[in-house]
């Protein structure tokens, strides 16, 4: 049977979610995937990444726009499908892969799993694994419909691999955006980065032991307040009760994807980076300068906390004082 | 608000009717086990979509409807949406539907927009996912049945005018989205806020209640129709869900040896060479340029 992935990126290139999913397909197909649909414009060597998971052939649509939602290419897709009749067709259970997979599936008659955690060969067709009654049950579903199956792969859950080795064929294709005008996007409120989750914050303030004391630990939460940021912590801060266990970043904690992280008296241990491995740019403060965390910084300031950190919210309220106009 | 919404405009709810989620819950056979005394509940996301529907009530007095597509069993669920503040409960059922219930979210869906385009109902609200099979798919099936637009995660429904609404969904990294959608319109409900208690009237009054069943003939349907939407979707079997898979750190296989290492070593963050400066005054000024040029100061 022949099985595509739906692929998508971002300012970054290809997304994890979608890694995943080029994975786990590969794993489903036997080790051959037939093709990979790139919906995405190909910034920082996205469709060279594709190549590694080995897709036979890659549809890729070079001027995907971040604008069009994955419903406005269910069309383009439905078409695809119907032409070249894979038999399962996956993509990231995202905003993206399940609303363009879903709203394909009912213009095109065909069948959608959702959400699956896994799909296996049953003795007539496959078998998808999906969690029912509150994630409590796990259902094992088949598909009757002499139809192409579309399913979407839960984010998170499985361990990338690549497998290189093989040449793909790539196929430009230029797809009919069909956008439905039901509905009218009016705006988007961003959260308050005080209160959003810590997995879903994109500016994080974190600290760890070096911060010495619950007093000590008010610097990081004054400084996250200036800059609107997250506060997090390591292991060492939540065992001290510094931080609650929904701000520990780690492998016992968190696992966070920030545009920016400010360690601050954290040695970088193992555990810790794990769940911080994402983070896009990383800025340390430590006073030992053999600390691993300067070893994945990409600035590191050697000094003690309780002195960087007053200087640099002096410097922050000092700024925001001048650039406020006279007479405010 | 507009005078006409007093009269006219109806919203129905389709709610469901499962275990609740702390309930006891066993497997045999690949089937749930008849021994165990199951506790039902409403689904966890019908309350909120409950919730919202009972709060236009309350403030323009409009008529708010639950419907559900199920057994016999899932009149109890209904009196308890009853309880609640609901004006009416209808329930759609046909024994033909027993042997794929509830996997078949198209099924759900098709009976509900046979009665919901009969009836005339304007506004639908769902839960964004049922806490059944949980695909989160009957809005959206119920929505391209109905020819109307759908909007997920909804936690907000205000209303603009007499035929437009302003709805607020939740976004990806914590954001609120915010449409303006015509009415009649499809929305399911995500997570909100608080959901309200039954009142002691609202019980007995529910007790006393009557539900009308429809099936699949009342509702004009075809069952070739259905045999061919429930064909999408079959249960096999169910077996007790496996522990959460997570991911762990594996390096990739076509890495050397000693790069393996490396990245098992430095727990899967990438080595750079990031400057180091040394010193609290030219730390604090070198983290100021950089929060500048992030934009964050």
């Amino acid at each position: 049977m022949q099985i595509w992935v739906v692929v998508e990126g971002d300012d970054h290139g290809l997304r994890e979610s979608s890694r995943e999913v080029l994975t786990a397909a590969t794993t489903v197909a036997g080790g051959v995937l037939a093709a990979a649909v790139v919906l995405a414009p190909d910034k920082e060597n996205l469709v060279q990444e594709v190549m590694e998971f080995g897709p036979q052939t890659i549809y890729l649509h070079e001027e995907g726009s971040p604008s069009v939602t994955g419903e406005d290419y269910a069309e383009f897709l439905g078409e695809l499908i119907e032409r070249e009749r894979p038999g399962l067709v996956l993509a990231a259970e995202t905003q993206f892969g399940k609303g363009l997979l879903s709203r394909t599936a009912l213009q095109y008659r065909m069948p959608i799993f959702p959400d699956c955690l896994g799909i296996s060969q049953g003795p007539e067709s496959l078998l998808f694994e999906r969690l029912w009654y509150g994630e409590r049950v796990s259902a094992l579903l088949t598909s009757a419909a002499e139809r192409p199956v579309l399913a979407t792969w839960r984010e998170g859950i499985v361990n990338v691999k690549k497998c290189p080795g093989l040449n793909s064929t790539v196929q430009k294709v230029r797809p009919q955006v069909q956008t439905l005008n039901l509905t009218r996007f009016l705006e988007e409120v961003k959260a308050d980065p005080l209160t959003v989750d810590l997995s879903e914050a994109e500016v994080i303030v974190a600290g760890g032991g070096g911060m010495g004391s619950a007093a000590g630990f008010q610097l990081i939460q004054e400084l996250a307040e200036l800059i609107g940021a997250a506060v997090g912590g390591s292991r060492v801060a939540r065992d001290n009760g510094w931080i609650p266990l929904k701000r520990q970043i780690g492998q016992t904690g968190k696992t966070v994807a920030p545009r920016l992280i400010i360690s601050c008296g954290i040695s970088g241990a193992t555990q810790h980076t794990f769940g911080m491995r994402d983070a896009k740019k990383i800025i340390a403060i430590n006073k030992d300068k053999n600390a691993p965390i300067f070893k994945i910084a990409d600035a590191g300031i050697v000094g003690d906390v309780h002195e960087v950190l007053p200087e640099l919210i002096k410097r922050i309220k000092e700024g925001k004082q001048n650039a406020r106009p006279v007479g405010a | 608000m507009p005078g006409r919404w007093e009269h006219d405009l109806e919203i129905a709810v389709p709610v469901g009717f499962w275990p609740h989620r702390a309930g006891p819950l066993t497997i045999e056979n690949g089937c749930l086990s008849e021994k165990t005394e199951i506790v039902y509940d409403l689904g966890h996301l019908d309350h909120y979509a409950l919730e919202e529907a009972l709060k236009w009530k309350d403030r323009w007095g409009v008529k708010v409807t639950v419907v559900s597509v199920g057994p016999e069993t899932h009149e109890e669920g209904m009196r308890q949406a009853l309880s609640l503040g609901a004006d009416e409960a209808v329930r759609l059922w046909d024994e033909s539907l027993e042997s794929f219930f509830p996997s078949a979210a198209a099924v759900k869906a098709r009976m509900l927009a046979a009665w919901i385009s009969e009836r005339g109902c304007l506004l639908v609200l769902c839960g964004d996912k049922s806490s059944g099979s949980g695909s989160g798919m009957v809005g959206r099936y119920l929505a391209h049945f109905l020819a109307r637009p759908n909007l997920v995660s909804v936690i907000q429904i205000d209303p603009l005018s007499e035929s437009k609404l302003k709805v607020t969904c939740r976004g990806e990294k914590g954001s609120r989205l915010i449409y303006e959608c015509p009415i009649p319109v499809v929305l399911s409900v995500g997570r909100g806020s608080e959901t309200r208690y039954p009142t002691l009237p609202g019980r007995l009054a529910a007790r006393q209640a009557e539900i009308p069943v429809f099936n699949l003939a009342q509702l004009q349907v075809e069952p070739a129709e259905i045999g061919v939407l429930a064909s999408y979707a079959r249960t096999a079997r169910l077996a007790p869900a496996r522990l959460k898979p997570k991911k762990i750190l594996t390096p990739d296989s076509s890495m050397s040896a000693s790069d393996r290492m490396k990245m098992i070593l430095s727990g899967g963050v990438k080595k750079k060479k990031g400057n180091v400066a040394e010193g609290s005054q030219g730390g604090a000024a070198q983290i100021y340029d950089l929060l500048r040029q992030e934009g964050l100061v």
